[in-house]
């Protein structure tokens, strides 16, 4: 029986030398945001992923699992209910790999939020922009979100340049960034857009016409806005109009951290002590460890020893160095005093120090 | 006569019409003579149009309380491509921190829409106080009533608010009400009889042919048979997500015509492109279920078709409405397989809470935190509490709804059976009787199907050619092909 698209997709994210839960792989795609759900999206590699999926339908996934389990793609460890692709799956995952758009840019982890907001604020501009040049004030919004109307209203509101101007302009920028991508991908964006006298087209009208995958229509679109909102900040000189509107929502949606892990990361950029963070939010112990293990995944440069007391950090340094696949139970043997955060954040210091080397 | 001219000129000027459809300009004519008015129209003949230009000839605000989200947000887009931007929707989907700001600058806003759950905030009802208010709108009014199809226990507060709100000038509308549900309405909003005018026109809708087709496990074919003869764009009613997308497939693999379904699980930019494809004229069928339509402003929807049983005749009738805005001839086929009936049977035994979860609510409110945010078991038994209606009226509301959906569905059924009138059936339930029998009548009457059917030379689709470029189409976009 042939494999689907979706079913090769899935089997993709499974690995043949790293064993991986189901259900934390389907929290991964659905992108619950918890300290140790995050922790894996890093350790599986599944970041790109992360919340890509959040309507998907948890039988939809594991019956897919289950057949490329009876299908014999996919071993099932029943111990830990964990997945490994056999021998079997390697030639179809490369001929995914070689016949299929790969993401290169996507980062739903970091990214998600933002993308999702850029393109929204975007298309919205570049339909309004399109009636601009063609002098029509009578059309139906494509945005219907209050938020986002406000926000084109004040964005259009603070530019300098005259509207007719600004439009042309709006165009240009589309044309240089589009430029810089591969044809089928400009294609994509370009037939999403609604304008004067144009309806975009839905992503399964889109499939259809295009004969692919509704999900390679998805990945290449969402991979595409990660790459150009790239180039939004590289050339900003280039595309000033888009940069701006990238800037300021990427900043809105920093680097897709909740917003209660915002409200601790500010009280902790403030100086204050983890005790004193959960006596003013109010919050439980763990729920703050939560917070901090998120803000550690999400931003590589907080320094993790500040979190851990001196001591314990330095010999849980020493007993994961030499015995790097050491479970907490049996740390917890050595240093009784040690927390499963504690342990959670010494692992992630450790990846990182081992990707600084590669 | 000079305010018979001034609401000409308003037509022309604010809507770009040059004359009134029937009962639109006696309805306002009440209204601006100072009667509150209970309007009944029939569906896709310009209610709105009677409380917004009422609204213009009045100055100072209008508030209009509307059911549904999704309307309201097509109303208040309709109006502001008609260059109003006063205009406002106060509901659920409007973030808090804009709610503030629209609440402390109501005089600002010309038209007010409202969800009947935003008149129990206290702060809602206060800032509404401190307005000009001309007009008070209740639109799709028959959900006042219990005997009508879509109850909503908040809208039975609307008479108390009133009083609140010093008994302003009020025009209640609907398309659909039997004399009993018209009753209830005055009685709830607490209208004086002697200073209400009631416009009302029939339900009848004479350029709309009725016809019901019974199948033998041969539905599908029926259909495609029918789609490929008629004229387009239609629309085929579905009670069912899951069919509504398998027969869009179905009937896209057999015939080459651009077919969407839409429904309640896509995605939202979704449901606007196709909204807007259909409005433009790319779209030949749309499958939906009953999330599709209202507030679709298209009037050269040839017919409709109902692939399920409709639940009830007002249900029917509306949906079937949005046929022949344009009053050209249009038609409606139901078609109906043996045992059909059973799909809303089981809806109608899940869509009202059991005694037993009234009582588990009603002991400990706290258990509606139990139930699904999106149950419409939460969102009734949450308006019965809120409105502090005792349990034992509750029961008896229930049971009475599911009287009510019973007797509708009964008869639905007998509809379908009755080789006499279907236009005579149909409007006898709203009491009324055919005065002009149309020559395309129903199907029991005769209908010459071939009237319906595509003229050779009209026989295209609404295909568009799809080119794998990108250039062409973002210069057409923003005209930059010279530059």
């Amino acid at each position: 029986m042939a494999l689907t698209y979706n079913d090769l997709f899935i089997l993709n994210l499974f690995s043949n030398s790293q064993a991986k839960k189901g259900s934390t792989v389907f929290h991964i795609l659905q992108g619950k945001r918890t300290a140790s759900i995050l922790y894996r999206a890093v350790d599986y590699s599944l970041e790109p992923f992360f919340g890509f999926f959040p309507k998907l339908d948890r039988s939809t996934f594991y019956n897919i699992l289950e057949e490329l389990t009876s299908l014999g793609y996919l071993s099932h460890l029943q111990e830990n209910n964990e997945y490994l692709q056999t021998r079997m799956a390697e030639d179809s995952v490369q001929s995914y790999l070689s016949n299929h758009y790969q993401p290169r840019d996507l980062n739903w982890l970091k990214q998600g939020r933002a993308v999702q907001d850029i393109q929204r604020k975007i298309y919205f501009l570049t339909q309004i922009f399109s009636e601009i040049r063609h002098e029509n004030k009578r059309y139906l919004p494509v945005e219907k979100d209050y938020d986002i109307q406000q926000w084109a209203k004040k964005w259009i509101a603070k530019q300098e340049t005259a509207l007719p101007e600004l439009a042309v302009e709006f165009g240009m920028e589309w044309k240089r960034l589009l430029s810089s991508l591969e044809t089928e991908n400009a294609v994509i964006l370009v037939h999403l857009m609604s304008g004067h006298n144009v309806v975009g087209l839905t992503k399964n009208q889109l499939a259809q016409q295009m004969n692919l995958p509704r999900l390679e229509i998805t990945l290449r679109q969402y991979d595409s806005m990660c790459y150009l909102i790239k180039q939004m900040n590289d050339v900003y000189k280039q595309v000033p109009l888009f940069a701006s509107v990238a800037q300021e929502a990427t900043i809105l949606n920093e680097s897709g951290v909740s917003n209660s892990a915002k409200e601790t990361a500010v009280l902790l950029k403030k100086g204050f002590s983890i005790e004193k963070i959960i006596r003013i939010r109010q919050l439980k112990k763990s729920t703050i460890s939560e917070h901090l293990i998120e803000l550690v995944i999400l931003f590589p440069t907080i320094e993790i020893q500040q979190f851990i007391p001196d001591e314990i950090y330095l010999s849980l340094k020493k007993l994961l160095t030499d015995f790097p696949e050491a479970s907490f139970q049996e740390l917890s043997d050595r240093l009784p005093n040690l927390e499963f955060w504690w342990y959670r954040l010494a692992q992630i210091e450790r990846r990182r120090e081992n990707e600084g080397k590669d | 006569m000079k305010e018979k001219t001034d609401i000409h000129q308003l037509l022309a000027a604010k809507f770009g019409f040059h004359s009134f459809r029937e009962g639109q300009e006696e309805a306002i004519q009440a209204a601006l003579s100072g009667q509150d008015t209970l309007v009944m129209l029939p569906t896709g003949t310009g209610k709105s149009i009677c409380y917004q230009l009422t609204g213009y000839a009045l100055g100072g605000t209008t508030i209009i309380v509307s059911p549904l989200i999704s309307l309201m947000q097509d109303q208040v887009e309709q109006l502001k491509m008609n260059s109003e931007k006063r205009v406002v929707a106060l509901n659920s989907m409007l973030p808090s921190k804009y709610k503030r700001r629209v609440l402390s600058q109501l005089n600002q806003y010309k038209f007010i829409y409202l969800s009947p759950e935003m008149l129990h905030q206290p702060m809602v009802l206060d800032a509404l106080k401190k307005v000009q208010l001309s007009l008070f709108v209740v639109d799709e009014a028959h959900c006042i009533s219990q005997w009508g199809m879509d109850f909503r226990p908040e809208y039975s507060t609307l008479g108390a608010v009133r009083e609140v709100l010093g008994n302003p000038l009020t025009m209640a509308l609907t398309a659909t009400a039997t004399p009993r549900v018209r009753e209830e309405i005055v009685a709830s909003l607490r209208l004086d009889r002697s200073h209400t005018q009631q416009v009302l026109y029939s339900v009848n809708r004479s350029n709309i042919a009725f016809g019901t087709i019974l199948c033998e496990n041969n539905k599908n074919e029926l259909i495609i048979e029918q789609l490929q003869k008629l004229q387009k764009p239609g629309i085929i009613y579905f009670s069912s997500k899951k069919m509504a997308d398998e027969i869009a497939m179905v009937i896209r693999s057999k015939t080459d015509l651009t077919v969407e379904s839409y429904h309640s699980s896509l995605e939202t930019e979704d449901k606007i492109k196709i909204q807007h494809q259909f409005i433009q004229g790319e779209i030949d069928i749309i499958c939906a279920t009953s999330a599709f339509g209202m507030g679709i402003n298209k009037n050269n929807i040839r017919f409709v078709f109902h692939y399920h049983l409709p639940a009830s005749p007002e249900a029917y009738l509306q949906e079937v409405g949005r046929a022949g805005r344009d009053g050209e001839p249009s038609i409606a086929l139901l078609f109906y397989e043996r045992g059909d009936h059973f799909i809303h049977q089981r809806f109608q035994e899940e869509a009202l809470p059991s005694d037993d979860v009234i009582e588990m609510v009603y002991r400990d409110p706290s258990k509606l935190d139990l139930i699904h945010k999106e149950d419409v078991h939460k969102q009734l038994l949450s308006s019965f509490l809120e409105t502090h209606q005792p349990i034992h009226e509750v029961k008896q509301k229930i049971a009475l709804q599911r009287q009510v959906k019973e007797n509708q569905l009964y008869f639905m059924l007998q509809y379908i059976q009755t080789s006499a009138c279907k236009r005579e059936m149909l409007l006898h339930y709203f009491e009324e009787t055919v005065q002009d029998k149309p020559e395309q009548c129903c199907s029991s009457c005769g209908i010459d199907l071939k009237k319906y059917e595509l003229s050779y030379e009209n026989k295209g689709n609404s295909h568009k050619e799809f080119k794998r470029e990108w250039e062409n189409r973002l210069n057409d976009l923003f005209l930059l092909k010279n530059l």
